[in-house]
Formats: C-alpha cells, sequence, structure tokens
C-alpha cells in the first residue's frame, strides 16, 4: 500500500526539476497524477515514465498564470479522475537578477504572475471540489528565499515570501472544511533551474547550508509527500524548511569562503 | 503499516511513559526500531515497554532523571550494551508549570529549565558522542512546543515555560550546525494543544486560577486551531517518524510545527 494510494494528485511544473521528482515519487505512492504543465514534451515524458512502470497519470498542458487554464485543469482533473486530494503549487520562474532600481515593471509582473498569481489560480479553483468531498492538502514550493534575502533577487524573494502568506491564509480559510495548506522551503538543488544559475552564486548558496552540498530533487520531493499523505493529517500553517538547516544559522563570511571552497573541490573546481 | 524503513534501528525516547513520548515509542517501535523507553517514572517506562512487547517490537524499560547526569550516561550505555548501537534520540520529557512571570520562583524556573534544557544538552552530549564513536551518523529530535516559538496568549501563565522550550529551538539550530559534519541530524518539533495529561495540568490550574469549569480552558484554546480539533500525541508521532527517516536527510537544524494551524510562524 503506497502512502498516497487511491489519491488524485495535480503537480504543476511537473515536467522538469522537483515538479518531476515529485510526480514520479507520488505516482511511486499510489497516487494518480495530474502532471501540470506547459511544456508539452517535458510533460508528456514524466506521464510516460509513470504509466511505463504502471503508474496512473495524465498531462494538461496549462500557463497556471492564466484562470482558464488553471479552471481547466481542475475541471479535467475531475472528469478524469473524479476528485482531487493534493495539489503541488511547484510551477515557477526565475527572477530577473538585478538590482531592485533596476527591474523593469515587466520582468516584476512576469516572475509575481507566474509565482504568485498562478498558485492563487490553481487554490482558488482547486478548493470548490476539495471542499465538497470533505477536504484535501495544498503543498506550496517556496524557497529559502521565502523568508530571507538574497542578492539582487527582489522579485523572486518577494514572490516566494508571499506564497507563504497565502499558504497561511488557505489554512486558516479552509481548515475547518478540512483542506490543509503548508510550505516547503528548500534550498537549491541539482536540478535544470539550478544549471541556469551563476556559479559563483551557486558555490555560496550550497555553502550556506550545514552540509555544504544542495539537496537532490528527491529529498525536497520527500517532504512534499509527507505533507501531502495522511501522516501530516494534523499539521498545517507550517512551513517546512528544507535546507540543510541554512536559514537556521548566520554564516560567517569566513564560513562562506571556506564552503564555497569545500563545494568547489568537491564539484571539481570548474569555478574559480 | 510501517512507512519508513527504520527496521532495526535503536532509539531512545526519553519521557516515553505517557503522552506523547509514549505515541513517539509505540510508533517508532512499529517502524521497526528496538526502543528504549527511558522515563523518571520507572513503572510508566515498563508499561510501555510492555505495550511495546504485545505490538511485537522490542523495548528497553529505563528510570532515568535526564537532568542527572550519569543517568543520562547510564542510559546511553544501557541501550547500547542491551539493544546495539544508537541511531535515534528523542528528547521529549518535559514538565509543565503555570505562574505568571511575577510569581514564578527560583526554584520552579530552575527546574524547567533543568528538565526542559539542560536535559536535551544532556542528552544529547551523551548519545552524540556515542553516535561519533560508532560513526555511522544519526538523529536527534527534540520535542519543544508551541510554547517554544511564541509566548502562550493572555490568561495562559506559561511564561518561564516558554522560556525553557524557546531553549531547545535555539539548542536544535546551534546543535545542527556543530553536528552535521558527523552526520548527525537534529530537528525540533513543535504541536499545539495536545490531548495529554500535561494539557489537563494546564486546564485544570488555569481554570483554577481564572475561577472557571475544568474543561472549558482546553475547549476554549481548541477553538482556536484553524483544523477545529484536538491534537493527538499521535500527530506528532507521525513527525517524529519522519524526522527519523531516510526521507529527513536533508533536513537538520530546523524546527517545524505540527499544530493544526494553531502556531502564527
Amino acid at each position: 500500500m503506497g502512502r498516497l494510494q487511491g489519491k488524485v494528485a495535480i503537480v504543476t511544473g511537473a515536467g522538469q526539476g522537483l515538479g518531476r521528482s515529485t510526480a514520479l515519487r507520488f505516482a511511486n505512492e499510489g497516487a494518480k497524477v495530474v502532471v501540470a504543465e506547459m511544456n508539452r514534451e517535458t510533460a508528456s515524458d514524466t506521464v510516460t515514465t509513470i504509466t511505463s512502470s504502471g503508474g496512473e497519470a495524465i498531462e494538461v498542458i496549462v500557463d497556471v498564470s492564466l484562470a482558464q487554464d488553471a479552471e481547466r485543469m481542475v475541471t479535467d482533473t475531475l472528469a478524469e479522475f473524479g476528485r482531487i486530494d493534493v495539489l503541488v503549487n511547484n510551477a515557477a520562474t526565475f527572477g530577473s537578477g538585478k538590482l531592485i532600481a533596476e527591474i523593469d515593471e515587466a520582468d516584476w509582473d512576469r516572475v509575481m504572475r507566474v509565482n504568485l498569481k498562478g498558485p492563487f489560480l490553481c487554490s482558488k479553483f482547486v478548493i470548490p471540489p476539495m471542499l465538497q468531498q470533505g477536504g484535501g492538502s495544498v503543498v506550496f514550493v517556496s524557497s529559502m528565499s521565502g523568508v530571507v534575502a538574497n542578492e539582487m533577487q527582489a522579485d523572486y524573494n518577494t514572490s516566494k515570501h508571499g506564497l507563504i502568506g497565502l499558504a497561511r491564509c488557505l489554512a486558516q480559510d479552509c481548515g475547518e472544511g478540512g483542506i490543509r495548506a503548508n510550505v516547503v522551503c528548500p534550498t537549491g538543488m541539482n536540478t535544470p533551474m539550478m544549471a541556469r544559475t551563476p556559479a559563483e552564486n551557486v558555490a555560496s548558496y550550497a555553502a550556506m547550508t550545514m552540509f555544504s552540498r544542495f539537496a537532490e530533487p528527491e529529498e525536497v520531493a520527500n517532504a512534499i509527500l509527507f505533507l501531502a499523505s495522511d501522516e501530516a493529517s494534523y499539521i498545517t500553517a507550517a512551513v517546512l524548511m528544507v535546507d540543510g538547516g541554512a536559514t537556521a544559522i548566520q554564516p560567517s563570511d569566513r564560513q562562506l569562503r571556506e564552503g564555497a571552497a569545500r563545494y568547489l573541490r568537491r564539484a571539481g573546481g570548474d569555478w574559480a | 503499516m510501517p512507512q519508513y524503513n527504520l527496521d532495526g534501528h535503536v532509539a531512545i525516547v526519553t519521557g516515553a511513559g505517557r503522552g506523547i513520548g509514549r505515541a513517539i515509542a509505540l510508533r517508532l517501535a512499529q517502524e521497526g526500531c528496538l526502543v528504549t523507553v527511558a522515563d523518571l517514572d520507572g513503572e510508566t517506562a515498563t508499561q510501555v515497554a510492555e505495550e511495546v512487547r504485545v505490538l511485537g517490537g522490542q523495548a528497553l524499560p529505563l528510570q532515568v532523571d535526564v537532568t542527572r547526569n550519569e543517568e543520562v550516561q547510564q542510559m546511553v550505555h544501557q541501550t547500547c550494551e542491551e539493544l546495539g548501537s544508537l541511531q535515534i534520540l528523542v528528547n521529549n520529557a518535559g514538565i509543565g508549570a503555570i505562574a505568571t512571570l511575577l510569581e514564578t520562583d527560583e526554584e520552579t524556573w530552575d527546574a524547567l529549565m533543568n528538565v526542559n534544557a539542560k536535559s536535551v544538552l544532556l542528552c544529547s552530549q551523551v548519545a552524540a558522542r556515542q553516535m561519533i564513536e560508532q560513526g555511522g551518523g544519526g538523529r536527534i529530535i527534540n520535542n519543544a512546543s508551541g510554547a517554544g516559538k511564541i509566548a502562550p496568549g493572555k490568561g495562559m501563565p506559561l511564561g518561564a515555560y516558554a522560556a525553557s522550550k524557546h531553549a531547545v529551538v535555539a539548542l536544535t539550530k546551534q546543535m545542527g550546525l556543530e553536528l552535521s559534519d558527523h552526520g548527525i541530524l537534529v530537528n525540533c518539533v513543535c504541536a499545539g494543544i495536545v490531548d495529554t495529561p500535561m494539557w489537563d495540568l494546564i486546564d485544570r490550574e488555569t481554570a483554577a486560577q481564572r475561577g472557571v469549569p475544568v474543561g472549558s480552558v482546553k475547549a476554549q484554546a481548541v477553538a482556536g486551531v484553524p483544523l477545529g480539533r484536538i491534537q493527538q500525541p499521535e500527530d506528532v508521532a507521525n513527525l517524529v517518524a519522519f524526522l527519523a527517516s531516510d526521507d529527513a536527510s536533508y533536513m537538520t537544524g530546523q524546527t517545524y510545527n505540527v499544530s493544526g494551524g494553531l502556531l502564527p510562524y
């Protein structure tokens, strides 16, 4: 018996990285998975990976920041599987990597649209069927950037901070209806998104953790699975830091330098 | 049904004779752990160890005062002798005291700090040294409380208790850092209004001070829980089992709420 046996779970951004790992883990635990993704190719790859190993999954091609897409994602899920037990708001985009004074309005809107409005819309449309069936679990993928500042990340960090507020309010509003809402905050992960981050940032992010290494996406998917499952039936409005302890300490500059050096030695030293 | 792969792991749970500690001991046993059931009250420890045996598990009941270093050393020593090398320590033992800070006497303060905070340091020191010597890493999970993050609300005079539990949260952070190189992960859990003897005590004493019926303080507190129901010890045990498992391999130094949404952060 899997930990999500018979449950129906929507995972947004499930075509790659953490979303994909989460979708695969969920399917392994017996969930019927809705792979909600903008990229048709990666979406069908995730679906095929699940179905070819005996799992159940469908793809829904969506831009989560469009209301009609988010609504269609919910109606398609209900049409196929008849219920929705879990929503993982994972889909996200990068920040512009600029100082605040240089962030264009278009940058800001793009990041907020995908990272904050998207999860709002997906949650909004998933709540009525969840209430009707007596409850459900919504997991928001925020970030270590949802609780602390990072250099030149104002748009991204603001959107990730916002998710925590959204989750807590959802928990308040829908708790008595049996809906739980929680947040997972990972630090850097070995994902395609991180592969696009400048090497010096990568090294310093890894150095911030107590392990001087990044998380594998599977390690973060474990926490999402826990929150999605009935094991977490009394956990709501909670923020699970899955950050290797990064935000529990104040790293000194020296520690950061040493940690970065350690990370680079392990990584083969292709950045110096 | 076991959820994680903890078969054959050895765990110590302090304050395991009743309440949350008992639920944690039973849950870890169901996950396949060999469990030392440590409690100041040797009789309740024996009862819980018997419950573990009935479930088909293996348990070692020990009467331990976790504020006494030599007893803590004996607890770890005997655990390793009888059950094998130690992988998991759950620092759960704790006491409560109802008093405003203005009325908290020095004796009460010392007792709270000794049982709730100092014991976490002592047990973790001894257990971590053992784990380091073994070389395979380990897990330390501290049970703070919602009072480890916030001051309990008006009419809930738990200031000194909250101070002792805040100390546990702080210890978790630094301990996580210091032990990370040894592969020992340290985390903390914070519960809300749990249906335990400790909350019965808080309810009874606070009700007496306010001149309201027994049970009303607890009922009022539960009314503020977004999930709308009181918490069971098993809810906390679920989170502890997850943190003890391989699934929590990237989690350390942090504090996690299991409170039905009661805790604001």
